[in-house]
């Protein structure tokens, strides 16, 4: 048996942070067939237990309880990071696809000596946002083929030394044994601290004022009694505060790189550059805004948009895993997958209404449903589709979400969809449902009776309540209420399905595929799509179901494990694409050797024929007929909408890999203003070739598209910052709503909010300054201690023992 | 009873009161509406035909679901099956839309004064209103042929007016053809169209000698239903930037639910018109309006089938009026499911149609009894109306599979198929808390049935299919949680004086 190539698989693994010792073990979900609408029951999987020392797996065992958090004796609470495991598989004869093994090794004349590794990982967190490449932070192991631990650290120019590190985690090959003779290596991510600038207490203080004696009467006094900054404990104060990061503000950039005085952080002042130069800089602005950790501590939004720095990273990274094996003629194989770090999956029973998975079968697959496809399985991702969304809906405030008044208070005031809506659109704020009918437990039972009727057999009949992919900047009644409901997409407007998964229930309900399907296929393409698909969702021995795509956000604002958006940007040839939106930030090197003009600041506002963007619309009571106006304000008269890169895109991945497609862009720069299309002669047409989306015939993603640490940039820094301020509505994911959900005596939904301190069962609304409600410092300082997961929609930190698979009659 | 024959076109004409004149053939006699009884008060008499108006809308909702639910879209030639779901489509779009019709009726009710009535039983068959004896029927030639009859305009003339010249003459042979297939069905006294009904609750609540100002109860305006609590979606999209009216659906998948409040005798009388243009009275629809009518669905549908589909064996071979009465008990003219099996889904059925006219009786009543602006328990009643709705059209499904006789039988073998049978009441009981027991105790009938057919030792469980079973499992799931949640309200009904949500 030859080896011909190799495949790391999964392609794409995700771990997850958690300081405790011990990573967390392996568990998969299932449906109970006795009670299909109770949450999934967690069951423990085979678990592999390695020496830290040896690299060897000593132990393989399934636990009956899965925890997910250590309670050590002084009360410290830990969360169990969750450590993939990544395995080699040959490619051989026939085309299979065989896990690498010593003896397969042996075979061909190696020995697991021969197996090197290599790992880059990064944080571009920061980078991202200053425009400084200074303020990158990455870490690349030498080639090993050793099985000792490696430790991933983190080094950046900025840092106060080139000792200074954040460390990211660390890599260890699996030393084959007899039980386990796989070729295999396991990420284990970091701890999930915060690292920040090195400041001595005189610079603290004449930036941030005295710090607080404690004495309530003596602090009112201070001139500067402000709340306290936390500032990182020395061991994590390394990055030279001088150098931009503390006190950056996106909307009043200085000339980049100079030095920064104490001063500098204290005082009003303008920009330093003007022009062209400050629309470039502004343009680094992330979706939604300033998603880094602020003083004073807030979402800018609430501040006059002011929202400086406080110079902080976190450990989470992304990046690339690369195996090399030598053959014995010669011949040099190599492979490589991606890995991230991310928060915890503190749902871990249920899964998000979009995810990762569900972007990457669409990209695989194309936006219809294959012509191959079987009704059964088309039917069962239909059924699917509904499961996931009544999972989601147990985790929402219904009644909250929907913009109803909580206690007379102004809905305004809460972090919601229809709030947003208000702001984004400036006009009043409606609520999406009548508020008479907007309640979780009332919507989630009518979901399931959806859910029951197909398992009946009934097809699908709602397709027409389903929101298409450019129908996100429908704010009349008619298209806020389209499914999904109440939750954000990456574009900022309300969340769309993938075409994929829209065209499944399409296809069981007999109605038109949008967009519609071309008549021809191309074959074998689809042959190559099953060997990726079958990659990408492949199931590596240890692996809980949370390291997996399917447990992780899909292509949402921005995401929490990733972020997917970042991974168009340079589906072009020649161009980068800022994620979300239709900005041309920078050119490619490559856009010399194929002629291109400089794009940069142009809009592309159509490729193939297909806009890039939708108009947003609102209701109007000036005209019968057709009842709608368009939601234009100033700074963007026409109310124009850039649509996500991944359903905006995939009929031309789908159809042009490879080939050039024609292109619209804005005559002139644009950078800080929309624009919409007007026709072919008033803007400028380019030709770009489209680029493969996946690595020759694997399924690893182009290493061209996104380099390591480029599909987290434009996650929060840190990561915590997600759960305080994101407006993103997660429900079900990492980031869960409405839990401790119960009827009460009128027949209504009662629970807490998952990020209230004290549970009374009084559902306490977000609204950013509420002092009962998780605070930035509460998250920076003891996320694992306030992060509380939720089993079966309660607090519960451990899986109640399963009962042995039962599969019925 | 004693059979008419009409002549062609004849039924389509006019003649309300007396003889009108027809182009075409002459004076035509047809029989008028029966007047108002002298002693009767307006008022009563417009109750009175609002109720035949809401049994009416029901009745022909639940013949077009039971016509849609015999068709197969599930098996044959994929292009077959396409053209089939949309015949079963045009059925249900006209389904959901009499749903429509039905609620706007009892908002007429509420604005009036009347109780609202969602029953249909308390009308004898043969009813002179009727357009025809209510019977559940397959999809076929001759039941499409009653449906557009039943939608058919009281005046062809104006109708053929509005077509486009070149199609008068498909138009004229198809009236034609209804007339011959309707013709010796239609059976005396049933010489009624839909239109005739509206036309005279229209003439007698825009005439304020008949009702008077007085009469008209504007404080129900927020009792009503609404299309923002009912209509799901239903309706045009909305027009895109730089178009001048909604976008164009196919009509295929065009739906519009009607449901309109209303608190005067204008917004009454819009009311009317527009449910009138949508489904029986096309002249009264606005002029912009290109939505196809029911009458224009159906004809189209006859159209279709006569000229396709006839021959395809794309209907289950269901009764003409399927009873769970056992056959000895059964009343003439009805089909008794024999199969015990299906027999129990058939009884399952029903319990589920009760369940959604309680719960539907019981939305208008609470609606009197909470804060309409606050989530509430009459939101959770409606979501549950729905959910029904999706019942009905799984085991409809379901029931359509399965045998209607126990046994080997010859040829196609005959289906089971859903009954529609009424309770013995949808009355609700005075107190609130009886009300919830009332929805209890159908829900236990419903619980008791699952728990039957899952009997893994038991007779039914072996015949179940898969999807059967997990239908089942999943439903009694949602059942066991509704009982306990109504417990909690009944608990605290009763903790607060029993009488209010």
């Amino acid at each position: 048996m030859k080896i011909k190539a190799l495949r790391i698989l999964p392609p794409i693994a995700i771990g997850r942070l958690g300081s405790a010792s011990e990573p967390l073990v392996n568990y998969e979900i299932e449906e109970d067939p006795q009670h299909p609408l109770d949450f999934h029951r967690v069951k423990g999987a085979t678990t592999f237990v390695v020496d830290p020392g040896t690299g060897e797996i000593v132990k393989a065992f399934t636990p009956k309880t899965i925890s997910f958090k250590e309670v050590e004796a002084d009360g410290t609470e830990r969360i169990r990071p969750v450590a993939p495991f990544l395995e080699v598989w040959a490619l051989v004869d026939r085309d299979q696809l065989v896990p690498l093994t010593v003896d397969l090794l042996r075979k061909n004349g190696l020995k697991p000596a021969d197996v090197k590794w290599q790992v880059t990982v990064a944080n571009r967190k920061v980078s991202r946002r200053t425009a400084n490449k200074d303020d990158e932070v990455s870490a690349k192991t030498p080639v090993f083929s050793t099985h000792e631990a490696r430790r991933l650290e983190g080094h950046c120019k900025n840092f106060i030394s080139d000792k200074a590190s954040i460390y990211f985690g660390r890599v260890q090959f699996i030393k084959p044994t007899e039980e386990h003779p796989e070729i295999r290596l396991r990420f284990t991510p970091g701890p999930g601290d915060i690292y920040g600038p090195n400041l001595t207490d005189d610079e603290a203080r004449s930036i941030y004022g005295p710090k607080p004696t404690g004495d309530v009467a003596q602090d009112k006094k201070q001139k500067k009694a402000k709340p306290p900054v936390w500032i990182p404990p020395r061991e994590r104060a390394i990055y030279d505060w001088r150098k931009g990061w503390l006190g950056f503000e996106n909307f009043k950039p200085i000339k980049p790189k100079r030095a920064r005085k104490p001063s500098d952080l204290t005082e009003v002042g303008e920009p330093e550059v003007k022009g062209v130069e400050l629309e470039r800089l502004q343009a680094r602005e992330t979706l939604p805004p300033s998603l880094y950790s602020l003083v004073p501590p807030g979402p800018c939004w609430l501040n006059d948009n002011v929202a400086v720095s406080r110079g902080y990273f976190d450990d989470t990274c992304d990046g690339i895993v690369e195996v090399r094996l030598k053959l014995k003629s010669g011949k040099k194989l190599e492979a490589a997958a991606r890995i991230s770090s991310g928060p915890p999956a503190v749902v871990p029973d249920t899964v998000f209404l979009r995810t990762l998975r569900d972007d990457l079968e669409q990209v695989i697959y194309g936006p219809w449903v294959p012509p191959g496809e079987k009704e059964e399985a088309t039917r069962d991702r239909a059924l699917n589709i509904i499961r996931r969304a009544f999972d989601a809906v147990r985790f929402l405030n219904v009644a909250v979400m929907n913009g109803n008044p909580v206690n007379g208070r102004k809905p305004l005031d809460f972090d919601t969809m229809p709030a947003e809506e208000a702001f984004d659109v400036q006009r009043m704020m409606r609520p999406v449902v009548p508020e008479r009918t907007a309640d979780t437990l009332m919507i989630m039972n009518l979901h399931q009776q959806v859910y029951a009727a197909l398992q009946g057999g009934a097809a699908p009949w709602f397709a027409h309540v389903l929101r298409l992919p450019t129908e996100v900047g429908d704010f009349t009644d008619h298209g806020r209420r389209k499914m999904p409901a109440m939750m954000c997409g990456a574009d900022g407007g309300y969340l769309a399905l993938t075409y994929r998964q829209i065209n499944a229930i399409l296809r069981c309900s007999g109605l038109p595929l949008q967009p519609k399907h071309p008549k021809k296929q191309d074959k074998r393409a689809g042959l190559i799509a099953r060997n990726r698909f079958e990659q990408i969702t492949h199931v590596a021995a240890g692996n809980p179901v949370n390291s997996r795509l399917e447990m992780s956000v899909g292509n949402c604002t921005p995401g929490l494990e990733m972020d997917f958006r970042a991974v168009w940007r340079r589906l072009f040839e020649g161009i980068v694409l800022r994620e979300y939106d239709n900005l041309v930030t920078e050119m490619d090197p490559s856009a010399r050797a194929a002629g291109l003009p400089n794009l940069a600041g142009h809009r592309l506002l159509r490729v193939n024929g297909e806009n890039m963007f939708t108009q947003m619309i609102g209701p109007s009571p000036a005209n019968t007929r057709t009842r709608t106006t368009v939601l234009g304000f100033t700074g963007n008269p026409d109310g124009v909408a850039p649509l996500e890169w991944s359903n905006a895109l995939a009929r031309v991945l789908h159809e042009s890999v490879g080939k050039t497609v024609t292109c619209y862009f804005t005559k002139t720069p644009v950078w800080s203003e929309q624009a919409l299309w007007e026709s072919e002669a008033s803007h400028l047409k380019v030709s770009l070739k489209v680029r493969p989306f996946f690595e020759d015939d694997t399924a690893m993603i182009s290493r061209v598209l996104a380099k390591p640490g480029e599909l987290t940039q434009g996650l929060c820094s840190p990561w915590q910052n997600d759960y305080r301020e994101c407006s993103c509505y997660y429900w079900a994911s990492a980031r869960p709503d409405f839990v401790n959900v119960q009827p009460d005596e009128a027949g209504l939904s009662v629970g807490d909010n998952w990020m209230q301190k004290e549970r009374t069962g009084d559902y306490v609304p977000d609204d950013y300054v509420d002092s009962r409600l998780l605070n930035y410092d509460d998250l920076f300082l003891e996320w694992e201690k306030f992060l509380r997961f939720q089993i079966g929609g309660v607090d519960q930190d451990k899986s109640p023992p399963a009962p042995p698979s039962a599969s019925l009659k | 009873m004693r059979k008419i024959k009409l002549d062609h076109l004849r039924f389509l004409s006019k003649r309300r009161r007396g003889k009108v004149k027809d182009a075409a053939d002459g004076e035509l006699d047809i029989r008028p509406l029966p007047d108002k009884p002298d002693e009767m008060t307006w008022r009563d008499y417009l109750i009175m035909l609002l109720h035949i108006g809401a049994e009416l809308e029901h009745g022909l909702m639940v013949q077009y679901l039971y016509a849609a639910y015999s068709l197969d879209d599930q098996t044959g030639p994929a292009a077959r099956r396409r053209k089939v779901a949309e015949w079963r489509n045009a059925l249900l779009i006209v389904a959901k839309e009499e749903m429509g019709h039905l609620l706007t009726v009892q908002n007429l009710l509420c604005l009036i004064g009347g109780p609202v009535c969602f029953d249909r039983s308390h009308f004898p068959a043969d009813t002179p209103y009727l357009p025809f004896p209510f019977r559940l029927e397959p999809f076929s030639t001759r039941s499409l042929a009653l449906y557009v009859y039943a939608e058919a305009p009281e005046s062809w003339q104006r109708l053929l007016r509005t077509r486009k010249k070149e199609l008068r003459k498909q138009f004229a042979d198809d009236l034609k053809m209804v007339d011959q297939l309707v013709g010796d069905e239609v059976r005396d006294g049933h010489a009624h169209t839909v239109g005739q009904l509206y036309e005279r609750i229209r003439d007698i609540i825009s005439d304020p000698d008949k009702i008077p100002d007085a009469d008209f109860r504007a404080d129900t305006y927020a009792h009503q239903a609404s299309w923002d609590d009912w209509g799901r979606g239903y309706a045009p999209p909305p027009a895109r930037p730089g178009e001048t009216a909604p976008p164009e659906v196919p009509v295929a998948e065009r739906s519009n639910i009607l449901i309109m409040q209303m608190a005067t005798r204008t917004e009454a009388i819009a009311a009317l018109n527009e449910i009138g243009g949508q489904g029986e009275v096309p002249h009264l629809k606005l002029d912009r309006d290109d939505e196809p009518s029911h009458f224009d669905r159906f004809l189209r549908v006859l159209d279709r089938f006569q000229s396709e589909g006839r021959k395809w064996n794309v209907v289950h071979n269901v009764p003409v009026n399927p009873t769970t009465i056992a056959p000895e008990e059964k009343p003439e003219g009805w089909v008794s499911i024999e199969d015990k099996t299906s027999l129990l889904w058939a009884t399952l059925f029903n319990y589920r149609y009760r369940a959604l006219l309680t719960y539907l009786t019981h939305t208008f009543r609470l609606a009197r009894l909470v804060d309409t602006q606050e989530p509430n328990a009459r939101g959770a009643v409606m979501h549950k109306i729905f959910g029904e709705m999706y019942n009905i059209k799984a085991i409809s499904g379901i029931l359509v599979r399965r045998p209607l006789k126990d046994g080997p039988t010859k040829g196609k073998p005959a289906c089971a198929a859903p009954p529609f049978e009424l309770p013995y009441t949808i009355e609700l009981p005075s107190d609130e808390p009886d009300c919830w027991r009332r929805h209890q105790d159908i829900l236990s009938a419903s619980l008791d049935i699952c728990k039957a057919l899952l009997r893994e030792a038991g007779p039914h469980f072996a015949g179940l299919t898969d999807a059967e079973k997990k239908y089942l499992r999943t439903l009694q799931q949602l059942d066991e949680k509704a009982f306990a949640w109504m417990d909690l309200i009944v608990t605290g009904l009763l903790r607060n004086g029993g009488h209010t949500t």
